[in-house]
Order: structure tokens, then sequence, then C-alpha cells
């Protein structure tokens, strides 16, 4: 089940997306109409099947057609999996930002860092150095980085 | 009679893998260097498994060209189920081996963990030989943690889809797999349960009867379209498992969409809920191993296989394999 909070400013509308992309999710219902660019807040999407990312790609795909600018805000690592397995899922929008996976490396927390990807980007794809949130001690990059920034290569 | 193993490769990490292997098998071992060598071995011999390295193109088509001169590709002499194909590279990459009509089952070479490895590819061998009792519990280990649990679901009505799907997230999270591997393993199930309840399903002529249909769209599967679904731990192993009544999948579409890359060219989204492609490829791409057992017109079976780790690093670079068995 997805769950949409939005909020509509001078500049266009925020969308909060909350849990499960899958056969049940009408984005059209959800997110409804909108003035001006569309920013879609991914961090709290848990998963996306595959008639989740058919449906995902039909509405942002429409939304192209329609001439409308949209960008992914915070996208975890569901959207990241299918940002690096289908070349074109983020259908013309900008990636503005993604969430990176670390582990701590002395007490197994598990937390993520919201990092923009031009920065990124500049940076050479670099993972950055963080640091756990509990213990202030070193943490890990909790996947294959090449992998997990395919997406981002030129 | 002494049942037996043949592996065709001139590496000996491929030999301690498989003596492994075959101490669980409980067979004897026979190695070859070459497939020229191993050919009259497997004409004099009933090999319950033969194994070959087909790293290069050229020890692939050495294979191929040796049992189409001896046997002919397509004899009954030696099945594809019962070929275990051999690389460095993944199986995305070995694209030459998916489309060799000697392909069956397939194994990355493991670097790590080498010896844990083998004793899990034993025990699907095992579990492969036992096809008519067909079980997900003999993929699991019996010396785990002193025992397994498996759990057997029937699944009605395709509303049930979800419950199922959350109720396996919650079973691996309740077992302290972290959260992004247990939604990751959740999806997989997700797309094998919508395979058995929407592309399985056939006429009596083998037509589609519901793969054009509204994933959401609510419907009782009664008879054979009821969906069987068993979930499994061993303390070190997950293993889930679904099953149909129609085993209608078909071979060269399920290599195609394993080999399939959506990375290369767009996807593009057809107007009809056809094709599990996608899913396939999810499945695949989910870290596990991923065995399709197939019994014409009978029922297909899907098992999936995840080694628990703490951390997700590990998960993904898990030893895999992929294997497609079909029985006419």
């Amino acid at each position: 089940m997805l769950t949409v909070n939005k909020q509509q400013t001078e500049r266009g509308m925020m969308v909060d997306l909350n849990g499960t992309i899958e056969e049940n999710v009408n984005f059209e219902q959800l997110i409804g109409a909108f003035q001006g660019d569309l920013t879609v807040k991914c961090r709290g999407i848990t998963r996306i099947n595959s008639v989740g990312v058919k449906t995902w790609m039909r509405y942002f795909q429409n939304l192209k057609m329609q001439g409308k600018n949209f960008k992914f805000i915070e996208c975890p690592q569901p959207i990241i999996e299918q940002l690096n397995m289908i070349s074109n899922f983020a259908c013309g929008g900008e990636v503005v930002s993604i969430l990176l996976p670390f582990s701590c490396l002395k007490c197994q927390n598990e937390f993520v860092a919201n990092l923009q990807t031009a920065e990124l980007k500049v940076n050479n794809l670099q993972i950055p150095n963080v640091k756990c949130e509990k213990t202030e001690c070193g943490a890990r990059f909790d996947d294959d980085p090449d992998e997990y920034l395919y997406f981002l290569e030129d | 009679m002494t049942r037996k193993l043949l592996l065709i490769s001139d590496r000996a990490d491929d030999a301690t893998f498989l003596v492994e292997a075959s101490a669980v098998t409980r067979a004897e071992l026979d190695i070859v260097p070459s497939a020229t060598s191993a050919i009259e071995k497997i004409a004099q011999n009933d090999y319950i498994a033969v194994f070959v390295d087909v790293t290069k193109l050229s020890q692939l088509r050495e294979f191929e060209f040796e049992v189409q001169k001896r046997f002919g590709l397509f004899s009954d002499r030696i099945q594809p189920n019962f070929i275990h194909f051999i690389s460095e590279k993944d199986l995305s990459e070995n694209r030459d081996s998916i489309l060799s009509p000697l392909f069956g089952n397939f194994y990355q070479r493991p670097t790590e963990a080498v010896s844990e490895a083998g004793k899990l590819y034993g025990r699907f061998v095992v579990a492969s030989e036992k096809m008519a009792t067909h079980d997900l519990s003999h993929f699991l280990n019996e010396e785990g943690i002193g025992h397994k649990i498996v759990q057997k679901v029937q699944l009605t009505n395709t509303d049930q889809k979800q419950e199922a799907v959350e109720a396996v997230r919650q079973y691996l999270i309740a077992a302290k797999v972290p959260a992004r591997v247990s939604n990751l393993i959740a999806n997989s199930v997700d797309e094998l349960l919508m395979n058995a309840m929407f592309d399985a399903p056939t006429d009596e002529f083998g037509k589609p009867l519901y793969s054009s249909t509204l994933r959401s769209h609510s419907r009782p599967l009664e008879g054979k379209e009821q969906v069987t679904m068993q979930v499994g731990f061993d303390g070190f192993y997950f293993g889930i498992s679904v099953a149909d009544g129609f085993g209608s999948i078909d071979r060269s579409r399920i290599l195609n969409h394993i080999s399939a890359s959506y990375r290369e060219k767009d996807y593009t989204v057809r107007a009809g809920q056809a094709g599990a492609g996608l899913g396939v490829a999810t499945i695949f791409n989910s870290g596990g191993s991923l065995i399709y057992h197939c019994e014409a017109g009978k029922k297909t079976e899907a098992t999936l296989l995840y080694r628990a780790y703490a951390s997700y690093r590990d998960f993904k670079s898990q030893f895999k394999f992929f294997s497609a068995k079909f029985y006419v």
C-alpha cells in the first residue's frame, strides 16, 4: 500500500511517497492535478514490484509528454535498483538526491545518508566517509559502490 | 550401482568445490581436464550430474561439439537437466551459455567460502535427484542449527498475495534479517506469486488465461489454479518456493528473460499486462539462487535460496546459482 502526502507551494507540488508501489497503486488518483513542477520525495518507498515499475513509468512518461517538469529526491535502495536496472526509469526526470546505505563497523547499526547526485558526480562517484549516528565510529558503505552508483556514470 | 558425478575442468578450485558437493551427495567424483576426454566416460557411466567449465567460449563449443558428435545435442543420453555449467563470470555475462541447447544449471565459481558453497550445491544436486518428491526441505541443511522449519501455505484467492508477501517479510524480520534484505526477498516472492497466479494458468491448448488480466483483479484460485507457497529456514539459508499446477512455463522465454538487459536500451511499457520479463529479471537480480522445476502440464515450482547475512553487502555477493529443469 502506498500513501502520499502532498504539499502545494507557489513553485510547485511536493509529494512524499511512503510504502509499496504495486498493482493497486494509481498515481493519477493519488497525486492528482498540480500546478508548477513536481518534486517526488521517495525516502519512504520500501519496495516496488514489476507492475509497480510499469505503473510508475506510465505515469511519469505521461507527465513528460505533457511537458511537466519533475524531479526525484531522497531516492532509497528500491528506486536505485530500478534506476540501475532500467535505463529510462527516471523518464526524463532529474534524480536530485539519493540515500546511501551504511552500516556501523562497531554496533552494526544500519542507516542512510542523503547525498546530492551533483556532489557525487563532482567527486567522481566517490563514497564519502560517514560516521555512525549512534557510536560516532566509522561506517562502511553497505553495497557495491560501482553497482549502486552505476546509473550516475556517463 | 555406484552414483557418480563428472567434472570437466582442469582447475583445482573446481575440484575442491566438487569434492565438497560429492561428499554431500555421497557420490564418487570423476575428474577429466577436457570435453574430449570426458565423452567416453559419459558414454560408459550413468552420471547423476556433469559439471563443465565454460568460462571460455571455446570450452563451451568444444563440449557442444563432442556431445553432438557422440550422442547428438538433443539425445536422452545427456540432458540439460543434469548438466551444470561453471564460469568465472556471472550469468548475465554468459549469454552464449544460456543460449546453448545444453544449458540447464549454472553457477559462478565461488572465490570465498568454497567449501560451504560446495555443500550447498551438493544439497541442490540431491534435491534435484528427488524430483518425484520435490520439497523445499531438501534444499535446506539437516545439520543447520539443529533443525529446519518449513511452513506450507495454500493460496485460494489472488487477494491473498499481498498478505502472503507481507507474512514472508515479517518472518524474515523476526529472524533478524536486515530490513533491506527482507524487502528485497519479499519483492521476489511477490513476483513469483504473480507469475503463478496470472501467467501460469493456461487452457487445454496451452493458451494463457489471465496473462492480460489486471494484477489488481481479485479472483478465486480453484483446483489447478491454487498456488502453494513454502517458506523454510535452517539457521543459515532461507528457502521460498512457489508452485502452480500447470507446468506451462516456457524454457526459452525464461532463459530470454534471465539474459535480458534493460540497461542498454530503453524499456518500453506495453499497454497490456502480459509478460513476466521484468519480474523474472527482478527475481534473478535479488541476490540469491533461483531454481525452476517444470513438469510439463503438471506443475512449475520456482525456488529461491538465500544465505542469511547481517550485512547487505555480504548478502549481495553470496554464492548463487541458477537452474532451469524441464521435464516433458
